[in-house]
C-alpha cells in the first residue's frame, strides 16, 4: 500500500506528520487565490511532486496519472518483493476517482491543448495504468462520488469472494482543479479556514488532493497481510442529491449491514474513522447514525480531513491505507482542529491521539453526493 | 437468477418488453431536451432539473414498470448498477462553459458532473436504499456494470438489482472528446435498463420472468474473448433478445468485455411464457 497527499509521500511519512498534528491545509499555491469561497486547500507540495516525477519517469504531464502510477507501482513492488510467485496476468485494477485527470479536461475544453491521452475519462485512465503496470486482470473505474474509494475496495472484495480473481490493485486518485473549487464554491460548501470536523465552529469542508493504493487479495502464502476485510455495507439515502439524510437512515443501514457481514457486535469496534467533512449537515448526519447503531458502546471517532482535506474519490483508499497504518502503530489518530462537540448526538471524538494496546477492529465510513454511503470493517487479524 | 423487465430509450424511440413507442414529438428530432411528458404520463416533478444522462437513465428505468412504493416504504434489498463510458462529460462541458460568466459555476449543474448522480436520481424516484456501483471501463463500461449487477444478486447481497447502461453525448461536448474513435464520429445518447433478481423476489412482487441469466465460468469460453462487443452493441442484443417476439435464438451468450479480461460469459436463456 502507499499514499501521497498534502502531508507528503509514503505511508510512514504521512503517518509521522499526522502524529505531529501537521495540518496540510494551507494557502493555495497552484490555484489562484481570491477566485473561490476559500483561499486554502490541501495541495500535494511541489517538492513532493517534483520528487515523484523524477522517480517515476512518467511520460505524460498528467498529475492525476503520475500520482496514481506512483502509488500503484509502489504497492506492486511491495508484493513482488515479498513473493516471487506474483503473477501480473492475474492481478486486476480498479481505479477510484470522481474526476480522474480533471486538469486535462479543463485544458481541452478551454482549447489550450491538442490531442491528449484521454485521462480525463476514468475508464481510459484505469486501462492505461494497468498497461503501464503490466497487470492483465480485469480493469475498470468506479465513480461513486466521495465514496468511490471504499466502493472500489468493496468491489474488489466482492470479486475475490466470488472467485472471479485472487488479487486486485485498488488505486484512488483525485487532484485539485479550478473546476472543483468553482463547483464546491457554488454550493457554498467550503470553509475559509482548515476544516474542523464535528466541531461546534465547523463551517465547511477543505478540498484536498491525493492518491493511494491498496492490494486486496485472497490469503496468499508468503504474502504478509496488513489487515483483513471483515465486512462491508453500501446503501443509498434515496433522499437528496447533495444533502445527506437528516436522520442518517442510509448510513445506519450501511453500518448495520457491515456489522452483520463482519459478524461483529458494536462493542468489538475499537475505532470509527468517520467521513467527517466539516460541513454542518454531513457531520450531524453521521452523529445520528453512530449514536443509533452503537448507542453507549460507541468507540472513539475521528476524521482525517483536518490533516489533508477531503480527497474526494480517493478518500476511501487514502484513509483505508492510514487506518491500516493506525493498526500497525496501535494508535487512534486525533481529530485535528477539534475543540468542542458541535453535533446534537453525543459522540466520542478523539481530540488527542489515543495509544491502545491492540487496535484490532476499525470501521471506516465514506458518504457522497447522490446519497451513497459506504462502510468497511477492517481487522488486524491475519496480519503478518 | 432471472431478468424480469427491460427498458430502453434512444434518439428515435423508447420501449420495454411490453411495448415500443416512438417520440410523441417526433418532429423535434433528437431529444436534446428530453421532457418527462414525452414518455410518461405519471408525475415526476424532479425530472425538469435533471441532466440529460440522468433523464435518459430515469426514463429507461421507468420502462421497467416498477410498481410505485407505498409511502415510507424503501427497498434496502435492491441495488443499482450503472455503466457509462462518457459519464457526465456533457454536463462537465456545460459547467466549464457556464463558469466563465459572472457568478462562476452553476450549483444546479455541479452535482451532475458526477456520473453516479444517475444512481441517486433512480434511488430517489424508486426509494431504493441498497448498494450501488457506477462503473466506467471505456467501450466495455455497460457490459462491465452488467457483470457487477449479476454478481451482486448472485452473491445474495441484494434480492434485485436495477442495471442501467447509458451514455449521453451531444454535438457540443462531442467536439471536446479527447478520443472520438469510440463514438464513430457521431453524437450518441441511449439508456438501457434491466431488472435482475432472484426468483423468490420476483414471485414476491408478482413479476413474470423473461429469461434466466447466469455467468458461465467455463474456461473454454476464453476462445470467445476476441469477439467482445462494445457496450451498446451488447446491450442492444440483450434488449432485443428479451423484448422481441422473434424466438429464433434460444440462448444468448454475451462474451466477457475486453477490459474485464475474464474467461467468463453471461448466458441468457429466454423463459417462454405459458
Amino acid at each position: 500500500m502507499d499514499v501521497i497527499n498534502a502531508l507528503g509521500s509514503g505511508t510512514e511519512n504521512v503517518w509521522a506528520q499526522m502524529m505531529k498534528k501537521t495540518c496540510g491545509i494551507t494557502p493555495m499555491r497552484r490555484l489562484t487565490q481570491g477566485l473561490y469561497q476559500t483561499s486554502v486547500s490541501a495541495e500535494i507540495p511541489p517538492d513532493v511532486e517534483d520528487m515523484i516525477r523524477a522517480r517515476e519517469n512518467c511520460k505524460t504531464n498528467s498529475r492525476a496519472y503520475l500520482f496514481a502510477l506512483a502509488v500503484g507501482r509502489q504497492a506492486i513492488r511491495q508484493i513482488s518483493d515479498a513473493s516471487s510467485d506474483v503473477d501480473m496476468d492475474k492481478i486486476g485494477l480498479i481505479l477510484a476517482t470522481t474526476k480522474a485527470d480533471i486538469n486535462e479536461f479543463e485544458t481541452i475544453v478551454s482549447g489550450r491543448q491538442g490531442p491528449s491521452p484521454g485521462f480525463s475519462n476514468p475508464g481510459l485512465m484505469a486501462s492505461a495504468l494497468a498497461n503501464e503496470l503490466g497487470l492483465a486482470g480485469p480493469v475498470f473505474a468506479v465513480s461513486n462520488a466521495c465514496a468511490s474509494g471504499l466502493v472500489a475496495i468493496i468491489q474488489a472484495a466482492r470479486m475475490i469472494q466470488q472467485r472471479d480473481i485472487d488479487t486486485v490493485l485498488v488505486i484512488g486518485v483525485d487532484v485539485l482543479a479550478d473546476f472543483l473549487l468553482s463547483g464546491f464554491s457554488s454550493l457554498c460548501a467550503l470553509s475559509p479556514n482548515p476544516c474542523r470536523p464535528y466541531d461546534k465552529r465547523r463551517d465547511g469542508l477543505s478540498l484536498g488532493e491525493g492518491a493511494a493504493a491498496v492490494i486486496v487479495s485472497r490469503e496468499t502464502p508468503g504474502l504478509a497481510a496488513l489487515g483483513t476485510i471483515r465486512g462491508w455495507g453500501v446503501s443509498n439515502d434515496a433522499n437528496h442529491i447533495t444533502g445527506p439524510s437528516p436522520t442518517g437512515e442510509g448510513l445506519k443501514l450501511a453500518l448495520a449491514k457491515t456489522l452483520n457481514t463482519a459478524k461483529m457486535q458494536p462493542n468489538e469496534i475499537d475505532y470509527i474513522n468517520g467521513h467527517g467533512t466539516g460541513t454542518l449537515y454531513n457531520d450531524e448526519m453521521e452523529s445520528h447514525a453512530y449514536s443509533a447503531v452503537f448507542g453507549k458502546l460507541l468507540p472513539p471517532v475521528s476524521s482525517m480531513k483536518g490533516y489533508f482535506g477531503h480527497t474526494l474519490g480517493a478518500a476511501g483508499v487514502v484513509e483505508t491505507v492510514l487506518c491500516l497504518t493506525a493498526m500497525r502503530h496501535n494508535t487512534i489518530p486525533c481529530n485535528l482542529n477539534f475543540e468542542s462537540l458541535g453535533v446534537t448526538r453525543k459522540i466520542n471524538i478523539a481530540d488527542e491521539h489515543i495509544p491502545v494496546d491492540n487496535l484490532k477492529n476499525i470501521i471506516t465510513v465514506k458518504c457522497g453526493f447522490g446519497g451513497v454511503n459506504a462502510v468497511l470493517a477492517l481487522s488486524a487479524e491475519g496480519r503478518g | 437468477m432471472i431478468v424480469t423487465a427491460c427498458g430502453y430509450i434512444d434518439e428515435t424511440s423508447f420501449g420495454s418488453n411490453r411495448s415500443l413507442s416512438t417520440w410523441r414529438n417526433s418532429d423535434s428530432g433528437r431529444p436534446d431536451q428530453l421532457r418527462w411528458r414525452m414518455v410518461c404520463d405519471s408525475v415526476f416533478d424532479r425530472f425538469g432539473r435533471l441532466d440529460l444522462l440522468s433523464r435518459f437513465a430515469v426514463v429507461a428505468v421507468e420502462m421497467l414498470r416498477l410498481r410505485p412504493p407505498p409511502p415510507n416504504v424503501t427497498f434496502p434489498d435492491m441495488g443499482i448498477s450503472v455503466g457509462t463510458q462518457f459519464g457526465s462529460f456533457e454536463v462537465d462541458v456545460g459547467f466549464m462553459q457556464g463558469k466563465k460568466g459572472p457568478g462562476g459555476g452553476s450549483p444546479i449543474l455541479f452535482p451532475y458532473t458526477l456520473p453516479s448522480t444517475v444512481i441517486g436520481e433512480i434511488a430517489i424516484r424508486h426509494r431504493i436504499t441498497g448498494p450501488s456501483v457506477c462503473v466506467q471501463a471505456g467501450t466495455d463500461s455497460a457490459l462491465a456494470a452488467l457483470w457487477q449487477s449479476v454478481r451482486l444478486v448472485e452473491s445474495g447481497e441484494v434480492a434485485a438489482c436495477i442495471y442501467v447502461g447509458c451514455d449521453g453525448i451531444f454535438a457540443t461536448s462531442h467536439l471536446c472528446l479527447p478520443d472520438k474513435s469510440h463514438t464513430q464520429g457521431n453524437a450518441s445518447c441511449f439508456a438501457y435498463a434491466f431488472l435482475i433478481e432472484n426468483e423468490n423476489n420476483a414471485r414476491k412482487h408478482s413479476r413474470t420472468p423473461l429469461a434466466q441469466i447466469s455467468i458461465d465460468n467455463n474456461p473454454n469460453s476464453r476462445a470467445e474473448k476476441s469477439s467482445a462487443q462494445d457496450s451498446r452493441e451488447g446491450l442492444d442484443r440483450l434488449y432485443k433478445y428479451l423484448a422481441a417476439s422473434d424466438a429464433s435464438s434460444k440462448v444468448l451468450k454475451l462474451t466477457a468485455p475486453a477490459t474485464l479480461r475474464t474467461a467468463s460469459a453471461l448466458v441468457i436463456r429466454r423463459i417462454e411464457s405459458s
